[in-house]
């Protein structure tokens, strides 16, 4: 009951809201639309006009279904792969009979191209060639698909000019997976993250000491979670939807409806992740795209 | 009719003033009311509560935003009649689910001290509001003061519910810091 009356003194509060602020989110709700008079005064008063909300659909503007285009291109290849060697395992179904010394002679160079020998299992020796045929195209697929995606988002290929910036923290690093103190690890809603290297000291000059303090805190915080398996992962794999607001705030929607909120401050990006008491590892290449993304449209 | 007009006319004591009133922000005063009521006849009650009210308010007093210094009323108006009705049986509101939400805001001490006076607490919250961004304002507005469910004011402000959400849980833990650090202890 105490908490009650507490919370209802919030709600008294409210009564005395600047009118300003009410008369913005009135606009949006557009309450005070009435039906339009013949009177032209009325028309004209922004009070009872529909104000159309600003902030509608201005990410499906920005971003492009690239993931599904890319699925679409990785399955019309699958097509072709397959029915490539179907032909070339079942050459009477396929009418070429007279031609299976031309095939095999094919198949004979094309898995001397790939390294296999040509042995009496040459159908599972094909099935090997085919699927690390496929496994180079779904690699070479995934570069395009961050091609494509970085495309559709305007994102350019030259260095941003931004001094101190991120990559000065981090080597880039030649494998996805981050390891231990190398990725970015985020943790606790509401506490502004930074990446986990340790920092030259040059740059911990440029960082005030609050600050350093709590990437010390949560560096070895994150060091304990790793250690007791329960950072998670977050990959291209496992994020579902990206949304930008009209402040170009990226908002990353994880695909059990976790959101992570990315926003560029100075030379660094703030991360928020929704969970709190939840270590996560961000993938480089998903963190990568998000801070071009931030930086372009700054 | 512009507002200017329709306050004019109370001032004048013009009975017209109400039924001008009534057909301007009739609708819009009665979903605020039933945001909180959940009753058609109580928000119909409440809003016509509303219009003798304004009518005794105005004069002496000349609202500069008509449509706010109405809301106002019709939400006080409401929250009261909720609170008569629902000391001892809850009613499913929006008003009452924001109850629980704004519990957040209050701080585990046991010991409460003093309360805190409502026009006081409103200006911190006012300060408060004016610090972050306007879509978080706007979300905050929307669910606290229109009392619209998360739904609605998901999408008034073009986002999604979970976004909205969010957005409000950090703008509620914001607040909580905000009074703390301004020196409310509730």
């Amino acid at each position: 009951m105490r908490e009650e009356n507490i919370s209802e003194i919030f709600h008294d509060a409210l009564q005395y809201l600047d009118d300003e602020m009410i008369e913005e989110v009135q606009a949006l709700r557009g309450g005070v639309l009435v039906e339009k008079s013949k009177d032209l005064n009325l028309q004209t008063n922004p009070e009872v006009e529909t104000v159309e909300n600003p902030y509608k659909d201005d990410w499906k503007k920005e971003f492009r279904p690239w993931r599904t285009w890319a699925a679409l291109a990785a399955s019309v290849c699958l097509f072709f792969i397959v029915g490539s060697a179907w032909n070339n395992l079942h050459p009477e179904e396929t009418g070429h009979k007279e031609n299976a010394s031309d095939i095999e002679m094919e198949m004979q160079d094309e898995m001397v191209q790939h390294g296999g020998t040509i042995g009496e299992d040459e159908a599972d020796k094909q099935d090997d060639i085919d699927n690390e045929s496929f496994q180079e195209e779904a690699e070479n697929q995934d570069g395009v698909e961050n091609e494509s995606f970085k495309e559709n988002l305007g994102i350019q290929e030259s260095e941003p000019e931004v001094e101190g910036s991120l990559e000065d923290w981090v080597e880039p690093g030649e494998s996805d997976k981050l390891d231990i103190g190398e990725g970015i690890g985020l943790h606790d809603y509401s506490s502004v993250q930074y990446q986990l290297k340790d920092m030259a000291s040059e740059e911990k000059k440029s960082v005030s000491e609050e600050n350093l303090t709590i990437i010390d805190k949560f560096i070895d915080s994150y060091k304990n979670a790793y250690e007791n398996g329960t950072v998670r992962l977050v990959d291209f794999n496992s994020w579902e939807d990206v949304e930008k607001d009209a402040d170009g705030h990226l908002y990353l929607k994880l695909s059990d409806g976790a959101i992570i909120h990315f926003v560029l401050l100075g030379n660094g990006v703030i991360c928020q992740y929704e969970i709190p008491s939840v270590w996560i590892e961000i993938d480089r290449r998903v963190y990568d795209t998000v801070l071009e993304v931030l930086r372009k449209e700054q | 009719m512009t507002d200017e007009r329709i306050v004019e006319l109370y001032w004048d004591r013009d009975e017209s003033a109400v039924a001008e009133t009534q057909s301007k922000y009739g609708r819009y005063l009665t979903k605020i009311a039933y945001n909180i009521l959940t009753d058609m006849e109580d928000s119909l009650e409440a809003v016509n509560d509303t219009y003798m009210s304004a009518w005794k308010a105005i004069p002496p007093h000349r609202p500069s935003v008509l449509s706010s210094f109405l809301a106002k009323i019709t939400r006080r108006v409401a929250i009261d009649i909720v609170r008569k009705k629902s000391r001892d049986k809850r009613i499913p509101s929006e008003y009452v689910f924001s109850l629980n939400e704004l519990e957040e805001c209050v701080s585990d001490c046991k010991d409460v001290e003093q309360r805190i006076e409502a026009e006081e607490l409103g200006k911190a919250i006012n300060a408060y509001l004016k610090t972050i961004a306007p879509e978080a304002r706007h979300l905050f507005i929307g669910r606290y003061f229109f009392l619209d469910s998360l739904k609605d004011v998901a999408t008034y402000c073009g986002m999604s519910e979970s976004k909205a959400k969010s957005m409000l849980y950090r703008t509620r833990c914001g607040l909580k810091r905000y009074l703390e650090k301004e020196g409310y202890y509730i």
